[in-house]
């Protein structure tokens, strides 16, 4: 173990560096995010409840959380944050357009996906209310895109690569990459469901589905890839500054290569 | 201490270039094309305009999602709240969340990311 003599800097002042810089932040993203008033009727509903669902299992999920690891409480105040900052971040793409990566899969390999549910929902909230970045009516619906499947698919996908033995910064990059995907894959479905049931549907469901895959793929696989890569960066750095924390939260236990 | 004395030059010359860089290509096109640097009223055309074309960085929700949907007799409603109308308390709130986000985050980094600990 290094151990460092330098007088380290108090936590205030690297709370309010990290907090100018990203003040710097220009405007939202709005991307997978779908807006207010797209999906009406009965899906609205639907999706709340099943929003409000995810949100009860991601409730105990925290209160699991809280009493397994009370110590590492302030990490799922720093896993909200980074859900909330990285799908506001309007990232530019060769296309013209700009996205925004998800952070969920990072945050649920970290904290586990049930308490991710929860973080992305608070955040998908305060982004409706605050930023006009989707929408109280679509937040169901952007809740099981971004929580559900970017948290489930990225979590699944960095415990399967660990089972197969791969580095920690592989199966970290896997996370990344399939948690991106899998987000903007269902949000497409969801879309392709709304416009193909809307008044005037242009397509059916199929073609409304590979238009939109079509449209989100330019931009969305650099993102993906970029997301990938910092999954796996973050995760890399993380056992090797700080082993015992992964260990604690059972992220790393007997995983002999790393 | 020479370390950190490189590292916070770099970053102040990155700083200083990335600043800098608006202004002397501006300068640079309108020394280049004086004819079109004459200033001319800005119509409501003209944002209009600005806000379409191509090449803007557009949110892909706007380019795509949005898009599609008007098409499809479904379009995006305003909403809620709408605090893209309050001018520059807009920007505070930006400024607020982003810097809310960047404290949290940076208070307590070091819980995964920080230096080893001693044994």
């Amino acid at each position: 173990m290094t151990i460092t003599s330098a007088k380290r800097p108090p936590k205030w002042l690297s709370g309010c560096l990290a907090a100018a810089l990203l003040m710097l932040a220009p405007a939202p993203a709005f991307a997978m995010h779908i807006a207010e008033g797209i999906i009406t009727g009965w899906p609205v509903l639907a999706y709340t409840l099943a929003g409000m669902g995810l949100m009860a299992i991601g409730t105990q999920g925290i209160k699991k959380f809280h009493r397994d690891f009370p110590e590492r409480r302030p990490l799922i105040g720093m896993g909200a944050a980074i859900i909330f900052f990285i799908s506001l971040i309007p990232v530019p793409a060769f296309t013209g357009t700009t996205s925004h990566p998800c952070g969920t899969p990072l945050v649920a390999i970290l904290l586990g996906p049930r308490v991710t549910f929860a973080l992305t929902g608070i955040s998908l909230l305060l982004q409706a209310a605050f930023f006009a970045h989707g929408g109280f009516g679509t937040w169901g619906a952007n809740l099981i895109a971004l929580g559900l499947f970017g948290a489930t698919v990225g979590w699944s996908a960095f415990w399967i690569a660990r089972r197969l033995g791969l580095p920690i910064m592989v199966a970290g990059c896997a996370g990344g990459l399939f948690g991106d995907i899998a987000t903007y894959a269902v949000s497409g479905v969801i879309l392709a469901t709304a416009l193909s049931s809307a008044p005037h549907p242009q397509y059916d469901f199929a073609t409304y589905l590979a238009v939109i895959y079509a449209a989100y793929a330019p931009t969305q696989i650099p993102i993906a890839i970029g997301e990938m890569l910092i999954t796996g960066l973050a995760l890399r750095h993380a056992l090797h500054q700080r082993p015992e924390v992964l260990e604690d939260l059972n992220i790393w236990r007997s995983y002999a290569k790393a | 201490m020479r370390k950190l004395n490189n590292g916070t030059s770099f970053v102040c010359a990155v700083v200083l270039a990335a600043s800098l860089y608006p202004a002397l290509t501006t300068a640079a096109i309108a020394q280049a094309a004086p004819e079109s640097s004459v200033a001319r009223p800005v119509t409501e055309g003209d944002i209009a305009a600005k806000k379409s074309a191509p090449g803007r960085f557009v949110g892909m929700d706007q380019s795509v999602n949005v898009d599609l949907a008007e098409k499809a007799g479904a379009p995006a409603r305003e909403p809620y709240i709408n605090v893209e109308k309050w001018g520059d308390l807009w920007n505070l709130l930006l400024l607020l969340g982003g810097g809310a986000c960047g404290f949290v985050i940076g208070r307590y980094w070091d819980h995964i990311w920080g230096r080893r600990r001693a044994a």
